[in-house]
This record gives C-alpha cells, structure tokens and sequence, in this order.
C-alpha cells in the first residue's frame, strides 16, 4: 500500500516544480529586480559637501522632522533630464525636496541646473558614489521618500513619471505629513 | 603529359593539339594537377605548424584573461591582511548593475564604489559579517552570491539533496522487494506433494490458455 504513493511522489514533485515554473513564466517577474530593502529603515547617515558654492552640507539631520523627498540625479544621466520638470512640480507643490548630485563634476551640474532650472532645497555632491552605496542604489535617477522621523517610506528605483507624482508621492507626502 | 584529365573538352584539346606548355612556354605543370582528386593535400600546413597554430593563441587568451582584475591597485588597501579579507567579500557579494559578475570581477563603477566601501569599512575595523550585513541592509539578499539559508530559502537549498535521498529510499525498498520476492520464489521447494500437483496444475492450464 505504501509502494503506490511512493511511486506517485517523482509525478508530485514534478507537478509542484511546473507549478513554480508556471508561475514564474506568467507572472511578468523581473528577476533582475532588488527591491527596496530601506523600506521601513532609517535612512542612512550622510554628510556631503554643497554643489553650490556657499550653500549649506547635505546631512541626515536635514531631513528629520519634516517629508523630504530626495533625489539622486547627474547632469550627464538622460532620464534625469526627462523627469526634471517634475520634480520642479514638487517644489511649487510645497513638498521639501533634497538633491544629491551623482558622481558629476560641480560645472558640469551647476550647468544643468542653471539651464533647466533648480528644485532642489539642498544639494549635496556625491563625487565618489559613497552615498549612493550608502542608500544601495543601483544607478541614476533614484528618488525616496523619507518621513519626519528619518524613515524611508519609497523607493523608486526609476525615473518618475506624472503618475508617480500624481498618485503616488503626493498622497504619501500629505498622509505622512499630518 | 601522361595523364589527361577527362573534361568535356578533353578531344578538343586533343584535336587542337594545345597545351598550356605551347602556348605559354614557362608553364610549370604542378604535381597536384596531375594526381587523382582523392590523392590531393588535404592541408597547406603541415600537422605541427597546424597544432601551435590552435594551442598558443589558447594558452595566451588564458594567460592574459586569468591576469585581468577589475580591481585598481590604487584601490588595493596596503595592509595584505585587510586587502585579503576584502578580495574574499567582494567575491561573494553581486554587481548590482552586472548581476552575474561579482564585484571583485566587474569593471563597473558602481561595483567601484562597492568595493572602495567594503575597504572602508573594514579598515574602520567592521568584521567580515559586519560588512555583509552592511551590504544586505542597503541592497537585500540579492547582493549576495550565494544565497542565505533562512525558512525562505530552505526548501530551495535542501530541495535536491532532499530529491536525492527520496530517489535513494525508492531505490532500496524496490531492491528490498525484488529479493523478498525471489527468496519466496525460492520457497516452493517447501510446498507439500499435494500443494506441488495443484500448483503444476494451474501452471499447465495457465500455458495451454496462452495462445
């Protein structure tokens, strides 16, 4: 009696591993995707020096105790152009927005922004990529919402789109910030 | 001319009497013209110069592709110790932007940065698992190579093995049986006489029923 479920089993087996495979095929996963492991967890410390001459150091103090919106972007990075106007959106919207400019040379930045205009409340210059390792990203343009208490509630590993800001980030800045 | 080749235009040849070598005089009539097709060289190389032809340029893809390292040595860290340490994290931890090269080998920059942090770290006095852990905080359980064995990848890493015993198992019962079955086959000889007829009975009625 035990034999005939026994021979059965390789046929189970194989069933579980279609239904896995199954799942895996249909499912539209992105296996290539790393998620937001920050979510949930405070933001990493930081303290980077000013893109604009005689502005003020991008620290992890300066986005406690109000929603800040932080931007990694880089004049040479072609997406950034592309969701630049949003995130001038952001600004006229109130929302506390913080830059850090990405491995870029400060001309070259300052250039961008001076063409395309600047959002940004701060911007720290991250020349050598640490504080981008510090927030685990994975290129340019990544953006993340941080609550009063410094924890990260977003994690956008992609450009922006109207919808994102639509509805997306702006609820979650008005839910967080009451 | 000992040999004519059997072309169309061979008669035509014969008939005009014309030869490469009268019409044009320093005409060398090569060998290879003159033998059977299955006779040819079958090489212009001959077996040595053919045999180094493939195994230096193998030996130098090897050479130069085992010496290339995405690490800088500017980045190497001067204590041998440390930079030792370093080499075997940065092996096991993912680029990020690569995702099937480690850091240790991949040539992009966010790998760099990966690496220089991992450095930093280390000579800031983090253990191994520190650093690790530092890397799975920010970038998730992705960012390592081999995965960890935790309730979610158990089954993942325990499922072959697992598959391996179960067949194993089968194997021995099946075994375990087929000799059951043959050590009561070889206890007919303990039938009685009356048993031993009726059995020879059923079995010739059984092979007279088989066409």
């Amino acid at each position: 009696m035990t034999n005939r479920w026994l021979y059965a089993l390789p046929l189970l087996m194989l069933v579980i591993m279609g239904g896995f495979f199954a799942y895996a095929l249909t499912q539209s996963r992105n296996p290539t995707d790393i998620g937001a492991p920050l979510l949930g967890h405070k933001a990493p410390s930081i303290d980077l020096p000013p893109l604009h001459d005689g502005g003020s150091r991008l620290t992890s103090a300066d986005w406690l105790g109000k929603v800040t919106v932080v931007n990694f972007f880089a004049s040479w990075c072609a997406p950034c152009l592309v969701e630049h106007p949003l995130f001038l959106r952001l600004k006229s919207e109130g929302v506390r927005l913080h830059g850090i400019n990405y491995r870029n040379k400060p001309e070259e930045a300052k250039a961008w922004l001076g063409r395309l205009g600047d959002p940004y409340e701060r911007i720290g210059a991250d020349q050598e990529g640490r504080a981008g390792v510090e927030f685990g990203i994975s290129g340019v343009p990544e953006t993340f919402v941080i609550d009063k208490g410094g924890i990260v509630r977003l994690h956008l590993r992609r450009p922006l789109t109207a919808d994102d800001i639509n509805k997306t980030i702006l609820p979650l800045v008005k839910e967080l910030s009451k | 001319m000992s040999r004519e080749r059997a072309t169309p235009v061979a008669h035509l040849r014969r008939k005009l009497s014309l030869s490469p070598e009268r019409i044009a005089p320093d005409f060398k009539r090569r060998r290879t013209m003159s033998r059977p097709f299955s006779q040819r060289r079958k090489h212009s190389l001959s077996p040595k110069v053919r045999h180094w032809s493939g195994v230096l340029p193998a030996l130098l893809v090897l050479g130069i592709s085992m010496s290339a390292l995405a690490v800088d040595p500017a980045e190497m860290l001067p204590d041998r110790a440390l930079e030792a340490r370093a080499r075997t994290i940065s092996a096991e931890v993912r680029c990020v932007v690569c995702q099937n090269q480690s850091i240790d080998d991949s040539n992009a920059e966010i790998a760099r940065d990966m690496r220089r942090a991992i450095r930093e770290r280390l000579t800031q006095g983090d253990s191994d698992a520190q650093v690790i852990a530092f890397l799975r905080a920010r970038y998730g359980d992705f960012v390592l190579l081999k995965p960890p064995f935790d309730w979610r990848t158990g089954l993942m890493w325990l499922g072959a093995p697992l598959a391996l015993l179960l067949a194993a198992f089968a194997l021995w019962r099946g075994v375990r049986r087929t000799q059951a079955r043959q050590a009561g086959l070889s206890n007919a000889a303990d039938l009685s006489p009356g048993e031993r007829a009726r059995l020879d009975t059923l079995l010739d009625e059984d092979r007279e029923a088989r066409p």
